[in-house]
C-alpha cells in the first residue's frame, strides 16, 4: 500500500512533490504503521480516508502551483518540457508512433496471428485516447513546441471535407483544363484538395493573434517560423494513409513511413537553427513519401488486378502530393522571411529561447 | 500578503486546530495530525494529503514557517521538516480565539435569557 501511495504521489505537480513529496510519504507510512498496530479495520479506514481525500488535494495542489506560476511568471506545468529533451521528443512524436506506427504494427500482427478484432479496436482506441489527451494537455499548457504536430493531425480530414463542401461538383473535373495534360490536371486537383491544410494553418496563425489568450502561441509562431512547418508535418500521417486508399497489405509500408516521419520529427527537435529544422522535416517527409510510392509500386498488381489505370497515375499522384507539401513548407518560410526582419532569423539562440 | 489578522477570520476548523497544535512549539507533520485529532476529540481526522494542502496554504499565507530539523531531534521515520507558528500566525490564532470567545459569550447570555 505504501508503494501504491508513492505512485499516487505522481498525480501531484512536480514542484509540489519536490516540496512535500517526502513528507507526504513519510506521514502516510507512519499513519499506516499505527493503523496496522490497531488491526485490519483501522488499516481499511486509513486507506479509505487517504484515497477519498486525494483527488481534492491533487486539485488544490495543481491550483496552488498555477497561482504560484502566475505570480512568478514561470510555467509550473510538468508538460512544458525542456526543448530537445527526451520527454519533449516522446510527446511530439506520439502522433507518429502511438497514433500511427503502433496501431498499424498491431493490426499487421493481428492479421497474421488472429488477435480478436475487439482487442485491436480497443488497442487502437487507447492509443488514440493517449494522443487526444496529449492534444488537450498541450492546448492547456499554452501550445508548447511539442504540441504543433497535434494541430496538423486532423487537417487532412478537414481539408477533404472543405474540398467537398466548398468546391462546386461541376468544377471537380476541372473542365477548364480539359485540353491540358494529365499532370497539369492532377497537379491542380491535388492542389485544390490539399490547399485547405495550408489555409487552415494560416487561419491558426491569424486567429491566435486575434484571441488574447492565444497571443503567446502567436508569438511563438512568429519567433520560429519552422513551427508552421511542424504543424504541416503533423498532417503527413493521414495524407500517407489516404495515398494508400484501397490498397491491400500496405501496413509494412505505412509502418516504415511513420517511423521515418518520427525520425524526421526527432531530428527537427534536436536541430538548433531554423534551416536545419526545416531540412529535417523535409528529409522526413521526402523519405516517408518515397516509401509510400515504393509500397504503391510493389502492391499495385496484387491490390488492383483488374484495373485499367496504369500504375504511374497512382504513384505520380503521390509525388504531386509531395510537391504541394514541399511548396507549402517553402511558402511558410517565405512568408516569414517577408514579414520579419532578417536579423532575427540569423539568431537561432534568441529563437530557441522564445520557443523554449 | 496582508498582515491584518482579522482578514484571515473566520478560520476553518482544521486550520484552527493546526494553528492551535503549533501554539506550544514546532511540530512535524505527523505530530500535527495526531494532535489535531486529540484536540478535536476525534472530530477532525485529517488525511495526509488534506494536512499538507492546509500546510501549503498556511505557508503561502505566512501563518506558519517550515524549519529544518537537526538529526538529533528526529525520530526514526519522521519527516525532516517541522512547522512553527509565525508572529502573524500567532496573532491570527489569538484573534480567532477572541472571536470564538465573543461568540460563546453571546451564546451563553442568550441561552441564559431563554432559560430564565
Amino acid at each position: 500500500m505504501k508503494r501504491l501511495y508513492a505512485l499516487l504521489l505522481y498525480l501531484f505537480p512536480r514542484v509540489y512533490r519536490e516540496e512535500f513529496g517526502e513528507e507526504l510519504q513519510s506521514v502516510f507510512d507512519l499513519s499506516l504503521d499505527d493503523a496496522m498496530a490497531s488491526g485490519g479495520l483501522e488499516v481499511a479506514r486509513v486507506a479509505l480516508r487517504e484515497l477519498s481525500s486525494l483527488p481534492y488535494a491533487v486539485l488544490q495542489a495543481h491550483l496552488r502551483e498555477r497561482r504560484k506560476a502566475k505570480m512568478t511568471g514561470k510555467s509550473a506545468s510538468r508538460f512544458d518540457f525542456e526543448p530537445g529533451s527526451r520527454n519533449e521528443s516522446l510527446a511530439a512524436l506520439a502522433p507518429f508512433l502511438l497514433g500511427g506506427a503502433l496501431p498499424v504494427l498491431f493490426a499487421y500482427i493481428g492479421s497474421a496471428m488472429e488477435i480478436p478484432l475487439w482487442i485491436q479496436i480497443v488497442f487502437t482506441l487507447f492509443m488514440w485516447f493517449l494522443v487526444v489527451s496529449l492534444l488537450f494537455i498541450g492546448f492547456r499548457t499554452g501550445a508548447p513546441r511539442w504540441f504543433m504536430p497535434y494541430l496538423g493531425v486532423p487537417l487532412p480530414i478537414i481539408s477533404v471535407i472543405a474540398f467537398n463542401t466548398l468546391v462546386n461538383p461541376e468544377w471537380r473535373g476541372f473542365p477548364f483544363l480539359e485540353d491540358s495534360s494529365w499532370f497539369i490536371r492532377q497537379f491542380v486537383h491535388q492542389g485544390i484538395l490539399w490547399i485547405w491544410i495550408f489555409v487552415l494553418i494560416l487561419l491558426i496563425f491569424l486567429l491566435t493573434r486575434l484571441i488574447p489568450r492565444m497571443r503567446v502561441f502567436h508569438q511563438r509562431l512568429r519567433a520560429d517560423w519552422t513551427l508552421l512547418c511542424f504543424i504541416l508535418y503533423g498532417a503527413l500521417p493521414l495524407i500517407i494513409v489516404f495515398s494508400f486508399e484501397e490498397f491491400k497489405r500496405e501496413e509494412p509500408f505505412l509502418l516504415l513511413s511513420f517511423l521515418v516521419l518520427a525520425l524526421g520529427g526527432w531530428l527537427y527537435l534536436r536541430s538548433t537553427t531554423p534551416w536545419k529544422k526545416f531540412w529535417s522535416l523535409l528529409f522526413g517527409m521526402t523519405i516517408a513519401m518515397s516509401i509510400a510510392v515504393m509500397g504503391q509500386t510493389l502492391l499495385y498488381e496484387s491490390s488492383f488486378p483488374f484495373t485499367s489505370f496504369p500504375l504511374w497515375t497512382t504513384t505520380l499522384s503521390t509525388v504531386i502530393m509531395w510537391m504541394w507539401m514541399v511548396l507549402f513548407m517553402f511558402i511558410s518560410a517565405a512568408l516569414n522571411l517577408l514579414s520579419r526582419n532578417k536579423n532575427h532569423l540569423q539568431k537561432p539562440d534568441s529563437v530557441q529561447s522564445v520557443t523554449g | 500578503m496582508t498582515t491584518d489578522p482579522l482578514s484571515y477570520l473566520p478560520l476553518t476548523e482544521p486550520t484552527f486546530y493546526i494553528l492551535l497544535s503549533l501554539a506550544p512549539g514546532k511540530k512535524h507533520g505527523y505530530a500535527i495530525m495526531k494532535d489535531v485529532k486529540d484536540l478535536s476529540r476525534g472530530r477532525v481526522n485529517l488525511s495526509t494529503s488534506t494536512l499538507y494542502t492546509a500546510v501549503g496554504r498556511l505557508l503561502d499565507q505566512e501563518l506558519i514557517e517550515r524549519l529544518d530539523d537537526d538529526g538529533q531531534e528526529r525520530g526514526p521515520g519522521l519527516p525532516r521538516k517541522s512547522y512553527a507558528l509565525t508572529d502573524l500566525g500567532r496573532r491570527v490564532l489569538e484573534a480567532e480565539h477572541v472571536r470564538l470567545q465573543g461568540m460563546v459569550r453571546e451564546a451563553r447570555l442568550r441561552l441564559r435569557e431563554d432559560g430564565a
